[in-house]
């Protein structure tokens, strides 16, 4: 006997991100997934705009890792809301992760959420969080070569990061070769070429603009 | 580690699908993917053997259909299908389209024996 459906295998996931969604919406938070490499820069990213913004968006922080609580401590450190979790080596962050942890945050004095999923190119992306947006971050000293490469993560992104751009010089790695190969693979993507190192930082307040801009879109939406 | 998060979320909607049912053997489960889905069939398969053991989805197969990637292309705004992440309209010849798939994993079918 053959049974036919249509169910989607993430459904379970996919329940939990609808819920954190609608919480999103009710509180008018902005939240932002962020995919990247292990030691892309995506800490030391959400630390210059924690610095830059100075409260303004007010900005609270998910650390996903594997293990420690490193992460969290640095974003308490530039003084955000943060909360670590640990996978204990699962690959990704899923919806009930995020679910769980919510409750830790005061989202009273929050705008802008951003998750930084583990570290990886593949994983994460197939889990829907309930995020608003997707930032993948590409360091310049990985290779132009890793949109081509990992085609699917670049092509789901809004925003693409080119971060490190102040060792460009030093590496083999071409802008106009990585933007182009984002951009065939998703013409709409927002490319920001930045630099997070606090002597030589640059690109992060343009980041931080737009990502502003859209956080008080969705806290009209959840006024509405 | 991604695959096996997928197959074990797989076997429990699978599991689901066939509560109503008496199930003697499960023949053959079909999935539906496209390429957005990133998931390598050899590590699904894998991972499907090693946690289907031991329950009714020991031995049965597993069919992965890989769909074409859904385009809208930015130039001429014709859709069409690629198989490859490498894209070129067919109508205009541009290289600017905007994928559409979503990268869901679906339980598209199940071919099984009831208990008589």
């Amino acid at each position: 006997m053959k049974i036919q459906m249509h169910e989607n295998i993430l459904q379970a996931n996919d329940r939990y991100a609808e819920k954190n969604r609608s919480f999103f919406r009710e509180h008018g938070v902005l939240v932002v997934n962020m995919i990247a490499s292990p030691g892309a820069g995506k800490t030391s990213m959400i630390e210059r705009l924690l610095e830059i913004s100075n409260g303004n968006p007010g900005i609270a922080v998910i650390e996903g890792d594997l293990a420690t609580a490193q992460d969290a401590n640095r974003i308490l450190n530039c003084g955000g809301q943060a909360v670590q979790i640990n996978t204990d080596g699962g690959c990704h962050l899923d919806a009930k992760m995020i679910s769980k942890v919510l409750p830790a945050f005061e989202f009273d004095k929050v705008d802008l959420l951003l998750i930084e999923n583990v570290g990886n190119l593949v994983c994460p992306s197939s889990f829907d969080l309930g995020e608003d947006l997707r930032i993948v971050v590409l360091s310049s000293s990985e290779g132009d070569d890793k949109p081509s490469k990992y085609p699917a993560t670049f092509a789901a992104a809004d925003i693409a990061v080119l971060n490190k751009t102040d060792l460009i010089p030093y590496v083999d790695f071409s802008s106009e070769r990585a933007e182009r190969d984002i951009r065939t693979l998703n013409p709409n993507a927002r490319v920001f070429p930045v630099c997070c190192k606090p002597d030589a930082c640059s690109g992060i307040s343009e980041l931080l603009a737009y990502l502003s801009e859209k956080a008080a879109e969705k806290r009209q939406e959840g006024f509405r | 580690m991604h695959e096996m998060s997928m197959v074990s979320h797989l076997l429990s909607v699978a599991e689901h699908e066939l509560s109503g049912y008496s199930v003697k053997k499960v023949n053959q489960l079909e999935i539906t993917v496209s390429k957005m889905a990133g998931i390598m069939q050899d590590a699904f398969l894998f991972a499907f053997e090693t946690l289907s053991t031991g329950t009714v989805f020991e031995k049965a197969g597993l069919n992965i259909i890989e769909r074409p990637l859904d385009v809208i292309c930015c130039d001429c705004s014709a859709a069409y299908t690629s198989d490859s992440f490498s894209m070129k309209c067919p109508y205009c010849g541009s290289a600017h389209g905007q994928i559409i798939s979503n990268d869901e994993v679906l339980l598209t079918g199940i071919d099984f024996e009831e208990l008589t």
